[in-house]
C-alpha cells in the first residue's frame, strides 16, 4: 500500500557544502540517500515529495572533522507491503521453485506451493515459465499477476515478500503482450 | 645423543661419578640431589664458557641408575675439571663407561600404564590387531588381564589340509563375528565343551578350538603392554567400534538354550558399550527425533500455537509458560480474550495444542537434518497417512542461503528473524569460499563451495562442474586473491568481485549477476534468482559486460548520458578513467625496444599493464611483452617522432608510409585546410598542429579521441575478431548485441558517426583509421600503401582517401565545386557508404558524392553543432556564440560548454 508520511533523516555534511546552495545540497543528498531505501517499519521510500526547507535543523560543527549533522524532515511516498494485501505485480523471473514478481522495488516470491494445484508441476524449463495443466495459463517473465502477500522479510535496507496466487481472483491478469485480459 | 661404533674414532669418554655416600642414601628416596648436581655442572659450564674457558664436556645426564651422574666428554681431564668443586660428587669414584655399556646406561624403561577392570584396550598382535577389547579382570600381579573382545573365528580352517590352513591362518584376517555355538554345532563339530574360565570361576564358557567364548565374545588372558595397550585419550574407541562391540539383545536371546542365568540381561560388556554409545550420541546431538517422545511437540515459550482439541478449538495464542504436560497460552485474538471473560491466560494440555506455523513467516529449523537452516515458509501441508499428523505438519521452507526448498516438520521449526549466513562452516571453510581442490586430475582446479554438508562440501569448479569434496580434498582458501583480482570483460572494462555484470553469450546470456569470486578468467557469479548451486554459476570474464552502477562511480567522468546518440564515443570517453589505473601514457606510442631479444625493434604499444607493455612490432607480425623500462618512446601513435619534425611522416616511420601529403584532406594541397580555405579564416588551421605546411600528424598525440585516432585501441580486439569495426563506424559483422556496448552502436547508427560496411583489409574505407591499418600487417595492404604513396594524387577509389573527422551522417556539407563557383548550396549527408555519401540538398535533390568532393559547412551562431574532437567529443548542442577560436555551446540539458571552434561540425536536426 502506498501512503505519504513525514519522516526525519540525518545527513552529515562536509564543510565544502556550506555555502549558498547548502539547502539544495541537503535536499539532493537526502533524495540520493533515502529514495529506494526500505525502512523497516515504513516500507520502501518511493519518492521524496517535499522537504520543507524551514525544517532543516543544523547542529554545531564537529570539532575534529568540521562536519555538521543536519536533521531533515521530509514527506515521502512510501510503499509498504501488508500481509494479505492483494497487489498486481510484474513477473521478473521464473525458476523451478516458483517465480519472482516485482511491485516497483518490492520483490515478491511466489512458490510453486502457492500456485493453484494445476500449476504445481507446470514449470517449463525451456520457456522459463509456469504453465497450467490445460496450457491455458502461462506465467512467464513480463506477465502481470495479481497476488496476495503472505509474508515479509525485512533485511538491511530491503524488504522482500512471498505471495500466493492460490485463491479466487488471483493469478495471471496480463500475459505481457500488452493487450490486457482481466483488467 | 647417539651411542655406538661411530663414536670410536672420537674417543668419547663417559664418566660416571659416584655420589657421596650420604647423598646416595638420600637419593634412593628422591632424585633431587642428582638433578641439583646436573644443574650445578650446567651452570658451571655456562659460566666458564662465558669467561672464554669452555669446560670441554658435552653433556651431563642422570640415567636410570641411582646415585650416579653421567658426564659426556672427549677427554677425562675435562670431566675432572667439570666436577671439581662441585659438592656432593666423589671425584675419586669416577669411572669410565665402556663403549659396550653406553647403550644400556641410556635405556629408558617405559612407564607402564596400569590397566583397570572395565577399561577399553586395544589389541596389538595377530588377527586382533587394532581391535577394541574390554578388560574383564586384572590378575594380582598386574601383568596379565582377561579381556573380552569380538572373536575373529575362521570356521573354514578345520576343513582345510594342514599346510593350507597354516597359510590361511597367516594371511587371512577373519571378519569380526560373535561366537554362536549353534552355528558350530550345525557344522557338525561338537568338539566344544562347557567350562569355567580359569581364574574367573563364576563365568561358564564355551571352550572351542583352544579359546573360551562367553556370550558370543572371546575371553582371553593376555599380557598387558605387549598384547594389549590401553586406549589413550587421543585414541578413544570410536562410535563405530562401540556399535560393533555392542551385541543387541535380540540376537543374544536366540541362544536361549544356555543356562548362564543372564540370558535376559544384556552382556555386561555390551551394556557398557551401549551406555557409552548413548553418551557419545548425545554429545554429538544425534538424539534427534528418536528421543523426542510423543509428548514432545517442539513447543517453546513464545511460540504461536493453535488449539486442536476442546471447546476452544481453532484459537491461536502465544505460549506464556509451559511445564511437563500443560501450557499456558495467551490468546492472540482480542475477541477470544473478551470471550474468556477477562482471563489473560488459558491452560491447555500439551496434547490439545499444536505449534502454529503460517505461510510466509520466517523460521529457523531447530532440530533434525536441517538444523540451523533459516528460511521462509512457503507452504504448510499435513503429513499423509501419519497418525501423529494431528499435531505435526510439514512445512515447506525456502532457505535463505541456498535457495532450496526443504520439508521440515513444524515441531522442528521456530519463528525467528535470524538469517543463517556465514555460520555454515565445516573444517574452517564457509559457503561461497573459493577453494583449491586437489584430486580429480587437474592440478590447479579451484571451486566455490555451494553447499556445506555435515561431512562434505558441494563445490562448483572452474569448469562449472559440480562435485562433492571432502574437507581433506580442499587445499586452502583463495578468497583474498579473488578479492584483489581484476579481470577484463568483453569491453575490456576492469571487473572485480562485487561488480554486477550482464552475461552476453553462452547459456546464461542476458542474465545479470554479481561477481562473488573470481579465479583467473573465470567468474563465479551469484544470482538471487537462481536456485541451483545456491545461486552460483561460472562464466568466463570475456562473456560478460559490466553493468551500470559500479561503473559510474569508478569511471567518474563518464559524463555523457548512456542513451545519447553518441554513446559510441562518449562511453569510450567514460572508459578512459576506468582504464586509467594502468599507465596509459605509453599506450599506442611508437617505441623502440632497448634491451633483450627484441632490442632495436620498433613497434607500437598495443597494451599496457602496470609493469609491462605489449609492443606490436612493425617489422614482424608479432606482439611482444616488454618490461616498461626497456622501451623508449620514439614517436607518437602515428609514428611521427618529435625530434625529426615532419620527418616522421615520411618513410622514416615504417608503419606510416601512407601518411604523406597524399591524403587530400590533410595535405597542404587540400583546399579546405590550406591557407586558402575560405571558411576558417585562413590563419586558423582546422586542427591544431595540422598547419598547412606540415602534413604530418605530429602534435596530435594527445588527441586520442579524434575519430580514427582513438581506435588504435581496437588492435586489442581486432585479432579475435569480436569487435571488428572501429569505434566510429558501425560494422556490419555482428558483435554481440549488448546494451551499452560502447563499440557497437547498432540502434543509433543513424545519428552516430558514420557507417562503414566494407571492412575488407584491402579496401581503405573511410571508417578505418590510419592507425588501425597500421597494425593490420596485411601484406596486401602494404603493397597497396606503397603504390599509393608513389602515385601521390591518384586517389584510387577507396584507397588512400581518408575520411574527414566530420564525415558522418547528419552533417551539413557543401560541394567543393560549388565553393569554387562561389555558390552556397547546403547539403546534408544522409547515408555513408564507404568513402561515398549520399547527400540531400535543400531542394530535396539527392546526389552521391565522394568524401573528397565535399567540405563541411562552417557552423554559424544558432546552428546545431556536433563536437568532433577535444574533451567534449560527441556533445551536441546549439552554437550560441563564437569567441575567437572558442565557441560556446548550449547542450540540450541547458548546460553551456566552451569548445574549440575547429572541433565543431554543423549538423541538421531532424
Amino acid at each position: 500500500m502506498f501512503y505519504v508520511k513525514t519522516l526525519e533523516h540525518e545527513i552529515e555534511l562536509e564543510p565544502i557544502h556550506f555555502g549558498q546552495k547548502l539547502k539544495a545540497t541537503i535536499v539532493r543528498l537526502l533524495k540520493e540517500e533515502v529514495e529506494g531505501l526500505a525502512l523497516a517499519n515504513y516500507g520502501f521510500v518511493v519518492n521524496v515529495i517535499e522537504v520543507p526547507e524551514d525544517q532543516i535543523r543544523g547542529n554545531i560543527i564537529e570539532y575534529d572533522t568540521g562536519n555538521v549533522v543536519f536533521f531533515v524532515k521530509y514527506t515521502a511516498l512510501l510503499l509498504r507491503p501488508f500481509i494479505n494485501e492483494v497487489v498486481d505485480a510484474t513477473v521478473a523471473q521464473c525458476n523451478e521453485l516458483g517465480f519472482f514478481a516485482y511491485v516497483g522495488p518490492l520483490r515478491i516470491f511466489v512458490s510453486k506451493h502457492s500456485m493453484p494445484e494445476d500449476m504445481f508441476n507446470g514449470f517449463d524449463g525451456e520457456r522459463d515459465s509456469w504453465v497450467s495443466d490445460d496450457k491455458e495459463v502461462v506465467i512467464s517473465s513480463g506477465c502481470g499477476v495479481r497476488l496476495k502477500i503472505k509474508g515479509r522479510t525485512v533485511e538491511q535496507g530491503n524488504i522482500t515478500a512471498i505471495g500466493t496466487i492460490k485463491d479466487n481472483y488471483l493469478g495471471l491478469i496480463d500475459d505481457g503482450s500488452g493487450e490486457g485480459e482481466g483488467l | 645423543m647417539a651411542f655406538g661404533a661411530e663414536r670410536d674414532d672420537m674417543d668419547v669418554a663417559r664418566i660416571a661419578a659416584e655420589l657421596e655416600e650420604r647423598h646416595r642414601m638420600e637419593s634412593t628416596r628422591r632424585r633431587i640431589v642428582e638433578v641439583e648436581l646436573v644443574y650445578q655442572i650446567m651452570n658451571k659450564c655456562v659460566a666458564f664458557a662465558k669467561q672464554g674457558k669452555p669446560l670441554g664436556i658435552t653433556s651431563v645426564v642422570i640415567a636410570q641408575t641411582k646415585g650416579r651422574i653421567y658426564v659426556e666428554s672427549h677427554s677425562e681431564p675435562a670431566v675432572i675439571e667439570a666436577v671439581q668443586g662441585v659438592r656432593g660428587i666423589m671425584v675419586y669414584s669416577m669411572t669410565k663407561v665402556p663403549i659396550s655399556d653406553m647403550t644400556t646406561v641410556m635405556n629408558v624403561v617405559p612407564k607402564r600404564v596400569p590397566v583397570k577392570k572395565n577399561d577399553w584396550v586395544r589389541m596389538m598382535r595377530g588377527h586382533f590387531k587394532g581391535d577394541l577389547a574390554l578388560v574383564r579382570h586384572v590378575n594380582e600381579s598386574g601383568l596379565k588381564c582377561v579381556i573380552q573382545c569380538v572373536p575373529r573365528l575362521d570356521l573354514s580352517l578345520a576343513d582345510l589340509p594342514p599346510e593350507e590352513a597354516k597359510l590361511r591362518r597367516r594371511t587371512v584376517k577373519p571378519p569380526q563375528k560373535f561366537f554362536n555355538a549353534q552355528e558350530i554345532a550345525d557344522l557338525g563339530r561338537v568338539n566344544f565343551l562347557r567350562q569355567r574360565f580359569p581364574g574367573l570361576n563364576d563365568i561358564m564358557c564355551d571352550y572351542y578350538d583352544g579359546s573360551y567364548y562367553h556370550d558370543g565374545y572371546l575371553l582371553k588372558e593376555v599380557t598387558i603392554g605387549t598384547v594389549v595397550k590401553p586406549c589413550t585419550v587421543d585414541d578413544p574407541p570410536t562410535l563405530d567400534e562401540l556399535q560393533r562391540f555392542r551385541r543387541n539383545k535380540s540376537s543374544s536371546k536366540e541362544k536361549g538354550d544356555y543356562d548362564d542365568g543372564n540370558d535376559n540381561e544384556e552382556n555386561a560388556g555390551s551394556q557398557l558399550a551401549g551406555s557409552l554409545l548413548s553418551e557419545l550420541s548425545e554429545l554429538q546431538g544425534m538424539t534427534g527425533l528418536a528421543s523426542s517422545g510423543p509428548g514432545d511437540r517442539g513447543l517453546r515459550i513464545g511460540d504461536t500455537i493453535e488449539v486442536v482439541e476442546g471447546d476452544l478449538v481453532g484459537m491461536q495464542g502465544k505460549i506464556m509458560s509451559l511445564d511437563e504436560a500443560t501450557v499456558k497460552v495467551r490468546p492472540n485474538n482480542d475477541a477470544a480474550l473478551a470471550e474468556l471473560g477477562g482471563m489473560d491466560e488459558v491452560e491447555f494440555l500439551m496434547s490439545q495444542v499444536r505449534k502454529f506455523i503460517s505461510v510466509g513467516i520466517h523460521v529457523k529449523v531447530t532440530d533434525g537434518r536441517y538444523a540451523n537452516e533459516t528460511g521462509v515458509v512457503v507452504a504448510v501441508e499435513s503429513i499423509d497417512g501419519d497418525a501423529e499428523s494431528d499435531f505435526d505438519r510439514t512445512a515447506v521452507v525456502l532457505t535463505d542461503m541456498t535457495h532450496k526448498e526443504i520439508s521440515v516438520r513444524t515441531s522442528q521449526l521456530q519463528e525467528s528473524a535470524e538469517i543463517a549466513s556465514g555460520q555454515d562452516t565445516l573444517a574452517g571453510y564457509e559457503l561461497h569460499d573459493l577453494v583449491v581442490l586437489s584430486g580429480g586430475g587437474s592440478t590447479n582446479e579451484v571451486g566455490v563451495i555451494v553447499r556445506v554438508g555435515r561431512e562434505e562440501f558441494t563445490v562448483i569448479n572452474n569448469h562449472g562442474i559440480v562435485r562433492e569434496a571432502r574437507p581433506e580434498e580442499l587445499r586452502g582458501k583463495r578468497n583474498k586473491p579473488s578479492d584483489r583480482a581484476v579481470a577484463l570483460d568483453v569491453q575490456a572494462n576492469q571487473i572485480r568481485c562485487g561488480d554486477s555484470v550482464t552475461i552476453v553469450e553462452g547459456p546464461h546470456k542476458g542474465k545479470t549477476a554479481t561477481i562473488k569470486r573470481m579465479s583467473r578468467a573465470q567468474l563465479f557469479l551469484y544470482s538471487q534468482f537462481r536456485s541451483e548451486n545456491s545461486g552460483i554459476f561460472v562464466v568466463r570474464s570475456r562473456s560478460c559486460v559490466l553493468t551500470g552502477g559500479m561503473k559510474a562511480t569508478r569511471g567518474g567522468a563518464g559524463g555523457a548520458p548512456r542513451d545519447s546518440p553518441f554513446s559510441t564515443p562518449s562511453s569510450q570517453a567514460g572508459r578512459g578513467p576506468v582504464r586509467g589505473e594502468r599507465d596509459e601514457s605509453l599506450m599506442s606510442k611508437t617505441v623502440r625496444i632497448q634491451a633483450g631479444q627484441w632490442k632495436g625493434y620498433i613497434g607500437t604499444v598495443s597494451h599496457t599493464t602496470a609493469t609491462h607493455v605489449q609492443v606490436e612490432l612493425h617489422s614482424r607480425l608479432k606482439k611482444v611483452m616488454v618490461v616498461k623500462d626497456r622501451v623508449h618512446v620514439i614517436g607518437d601513435k602515428f609514428g611521427a617522432t618529435g625530434e625529426t619534425g615532419d620527418g616522421g611522416n615520411g618513410f622514416a616511420a615504417p608503419s606510416m608510409p601512407f601518411m604523406t601529403a597524399s591524403t587530400p584532406m590533410h595535405g597542404g594541397a587540400t583546399p579546405m585546410y590550406g591557407g586558402a580555405t575560405p571558411m576558417h579564416g585562413g590563419a586558423t588551421p582546422m586542427h591544431d598542429g595540422y598547419g598547412g605546411s606540415i602534413p604530418s600528424h605530429s602534435g596530435m598525440s594527445d588527441d586520442i579521441w579524434r575519430p580514427g585516432g582513438s581506435i588504435d585501441r581496437d588492435s586489442d580486439f581486432g585479432d579475435d575478431g569480436t569487435v571488428a569495426g572501429s569505434g566510429w563506424s558501425v560494422s556490419q559483422n555482428d558483435s554481440p548485441p549488448v546494451p551499452n556496448n560502447p563499440f557497437v552502436n547498432t540502434t543509433e547508427s543513424a545519428g552516430g558517426w558514420g557507417v562503414s560496411s566494407d571492412m575488407d583489409g584491402s579496401t581503405w574505407a573511410p571508417g578505418m583509421s590510419e592507425t588501425e591499418s597500421a597494425v593490420k600487417h596485411d601484406p596486401d595492404t602494404f603493397v597497396d600503401l606503397h603504390t599509393d604513396n608513389n602515385v601521390m594524387d591518384s586517389t584510387i577509389e577507396g584507397s588512400g582517401e581518408e575520411a574527414a573527422v566530420w564525415f558522418m551522417e547528419r552533417v551539413c556539407v557543401q560541394l567543393k565545386e560549388d565553393i569554387a563557383k562561389g555558390v552556397i548550396k547546403q547539403a546534408v549527408i544522409k547515408e555513408i557508404n564507404g568513402s561515398q555519401a549520399v547527400v540531400e540538398f535543400e531542394d530535396k535533390s539527392i546526389q552521391t558524392v565522394r568524401n573528397s568532393e565535399v567540405t563541411m559547412m562552417p557552423p554559424q551562431e544558432h546552428d546545431m553543432v556536433l563536437v568532433t574532437g577535444g574533451a567534449d567529443v560527441g556533445v551536441e548542442g546549439e552554437l550560441v556564440c563564437i569567441d575567437g577560436v572558442d565557441a560556446i555551446l548550449k547542450e540540450s540539458n541547458e548546460n553551456f560548454k566552451i569548445v574549440d571552434f575547429v572541433h565543431l561540425a554543423k549538423i541538421m536536426t531532424v
